[in-house]
């Protein structure tokens, strides 16, 4: 088992403070959910977790190792929500550059089967998130963090995309952001609310009420990281 | 390292059109010039200045690019050194058969 740990993010923009002292873990086998509203910093600790952005204090440990720049550990894999690819890139090359280990795995999806040999760049905005969002879930790194994975997607491909979550998580650990909330509950195991800079363990379906993260009376799903009633 | 080698030189077919256009004005100094000592001087100024605009063109026509890159565990600092070493590879052997051919 591999675990992923960020300990104590603290980030500011100005005199604006985002995160403070924040606490993310994720282990292989599991997928961790985050929420939080608009402008919490869910993007900005994917990025601190990353190593893209700079932050007040970070402390991110991949299996026990301390890394200053943990992208360089080749063990992580960031889909952002502007995420973008060199231009005039084919499918099949793509695929070829940026997976080995699930190579074959991902190329044999009838999705990517059927647009191998057509150029990225001719792809509807849609299908392309979706060949992006396809591509970090079989990326060879171990630890995926998805940033808005489901904006874009119609339904079934939201679906889909959710399904090979699911097949996938046995080899992988996966962080998640999405406003597609039900969808996010029902497909993680670990639930993490931003929200007043800090993080929340989210155990009852209740709390997401309680934090203010949504509405009296919305639909909240059943989720692996909401314990049965005894 | 051969996957590092692949990433580099997949960064480098992107820098190559503007460093290709320098590369080959160092290579016309190198044949057509009198005074081959001055076209000798000249050349590592040539050629830096080509690397460099195909690297500042690199940062505002592709910077958004830069994630897919670092996904596969490269700093962009560390691949941009290897398609400079490339990229040299590449123009030491033009030179030395411009070289040849001038002789």
């Amino acid at each position: 088992m591999q675990t992923l740990t960020a300990d104590s993010i603290t980030k500011s923009f100005g005199s604006r403070q985002v995160l403070n002292g924040v606490y993310l873990s994720c282990q292989t086998g599991r997928v961790t959910g985050l929420l939080g509203r608009n402008g919490s910093g869910k993007s900005t600790l994917l990025k601190i977790v990353y190593g893209i952005e700079p932050a007040s204090f970070q402390h991110v440990r991949i299996n026990g190792r301390h890394y200053n720049r943990p992208y360089r550990s080749g063990l992580l894999h960031l889909l952002s929500q502007n995420y973008e690819i060199p231009a005039q890139l084919h499918t099949g090359s793509f695929i070829g550059i940026s997976c080995f280990k699930y190579r074959e795995v991902l190329s044999a999806l009838p999705f990517v089967k059927d647009r191998l040999n057509m150029g990225i760049h001719t792809l509807s905005g849609g299908e392309r998130r979706f060949l992006f969002v396809l591509a970090a879930i079989y990326s060879d790194a171990p630890f995926v963090l998805l940033d808005e994975p489901f904006a874009n997607l119609s339904p079934l491909l939201a679906e889909e995309a959710m399904q090979h979550i699911k097949a996938m998580k046995a080899h992988k650990a996966f962080v998640l952001t999405d406003h597609r909330y039900a969808q996010l509950i029902s497909c993680s195991d670990d639930l993490i609310l931003l929200h007043n800079n800090s993080n929340y363990t989210i155990r009852a379906p209740e709390e997401l009420v309680r934090y203010g993260y949504l509405p009296q009376g919305a639909f909240i799903p059943e989720s692996e990281s909401f314990p049965s009633p005894l | 390292m051969q996957r590092y080698f692949q990433v580099s030189l997949f960064l480098y077919a992107r820098l190559w059109p503007l460093n290709a256009v320098f590369s080959l004005a160092g290579l016309f100094f190198i044949v057509a010039s009198k005074n081959l000592a001055a076209a000798y001087i000249l050349l590592p100024f040539v050629k830096a200045g080509g690397y460099a605009g195909s690297l500042a063109l690199h940062y505002v026509r592709a910077s958004r690019t830069h994630l897919f890159y670092r996904n596969m565990g490269f700093s962009m600092r560390s691949l941009f050194a290897g398609s400079l070493g490339i990229d040299l590879c590449i123009f030491l052997v033009l030179a030395i058969l411009a070289i040849l051919c001038r002789r």
